[in-house]
């Protein structure tokens, strides 16, 4: 009877571990150490100094080593937003320097839902295609102790700019999400560079999570996301 | 020679008070912020920023340039 109980006990103990494995929470940092507006063009100094001022107040911003983003996941599907700043001057800074709204990707079925204030409205805007490929590299370098490979990818805005983003993953864990809408590489992103930004994981918890879903705004799709952007920046 | 010395002091000191010099530099600071709005847009739109991303930017910097317009009338 008793060999009955330890058995039954250690088996639901084991589930229980499993079922952890999959499921907890990613903090995330940012900084900012590139300029990527060519300015040498410009003839106008006032509009120069702007551009020059609000880069370099983004990099004042982001200067502290901080848990700025939760990235939570549960059997292949995350959520990942800015963690809430308390009100205050200097936070008004740094909240405009982070990612805007919240990113649900289901990394099974390939699916994105950014949900956040999109010129003035609530909107939830649904990606059904994947948005970029990545290219594995071969160069290999030590974050954090995790032994990460290199992989980049190119991503369009909607004027046609092409950008290059640059992730370094890890095989050390058996998860693969990463920060805003990146995602299926074969293993965890641990750093991410995309334009002036360095996005860094800075630790992780296994623990039970139950994600949210999208519910506060009118769900769009890509493209109809495209019209209404047409429709209302007129110069 | 004192009287030169005179005349040379109280003419720029006389120049300095009539306030041209200040109306001149705030005719060539004036901004136009509407255009540095549509510039800002384009500057980070053209370096790959998404389109919202560009947007709040540029209505960010016509905020700033509005203000700092209405500081120069005052």
């Amino acid at each position: 009877m008793k060999f009955h109980q330890i058995f039954i006990i250690t088996f639901l103990l084991s589930i229980n571990l499993v079922a952890q494995e999959n499921s907890g929470v990613l903090k995330y940092g940012q900084y900012s150490n590139k300029f990527v507006i060519d300015t040498t063009s410009m003839s106008d100094s006032y509009l120069k100094s702007i551009l020059l001022d609000n880069f370099e107040k983004k990099r004042k911003a982001l200067a502290a080593d901080i848990d700025l983003y939760n990235l939570m996941f549960d059997k292949g599907k995350s959520v990942f937003s800015a963690i809430n700043m308390m009100d205050s001057d200097s936070n008004d800074a740094l909240e405009k320097s982070l990612a805007k709204g919240t990113y649900y990707i289901n990394t099974i079925e390939k699916t994105i839902h950014h949900e956040g204030d999109f010129f003035g409205q609530n909107l939830i805007i649904y990606y059904d295609k994947p948005l970029y490929e990545w290219v594995v590299e071969n160069k290999k370098k030590i974050i954090n102790n995790y032994n990460c490979q290199k992989a980049t990818t190119i991503v369009e805005n909607t004027n046609g700019v092409k950008t290059k983003v640059t992730a370094w993953f890890t095989n050390d864990l058996n998860l693969n999400y990463g920060p805003k809408n990146y995602f299926g590489l074969p293993g965890l992103i641990i750093e991410l560079h995309e334009l002036d930004s360095v996005y860094y994981l800075k630790s992780l918890k296994f623990n039970n999570q139950k994600l949210d879903i999208p519910n506060k705004g009118k769900l769009v799709s890509f493209e109809e996301y495209e019209k209404m952007i047409k429709g209302a920046i007129k110069f | 020679m004192k009287k030169l010395l005179l005349i040379l002091v109280l003419g720029v000191f006389a120049f300095g008070s009539s306030g041209f010099g200040t109306a001149s530099s705030s005719l060539i600071m004036s901004v136009d912020c509407d255009t540095l709005q549509h510039n800002v847009y384009a500057a980070y739109y053209n370096a790959g920023y998404s389109s919202d991303e560009a947007w709040d930017e540029s209505v960010a910097a016509y905020e700033r340039c509005t203000s700092r317009n209405t500081l120069r009338k005052v």
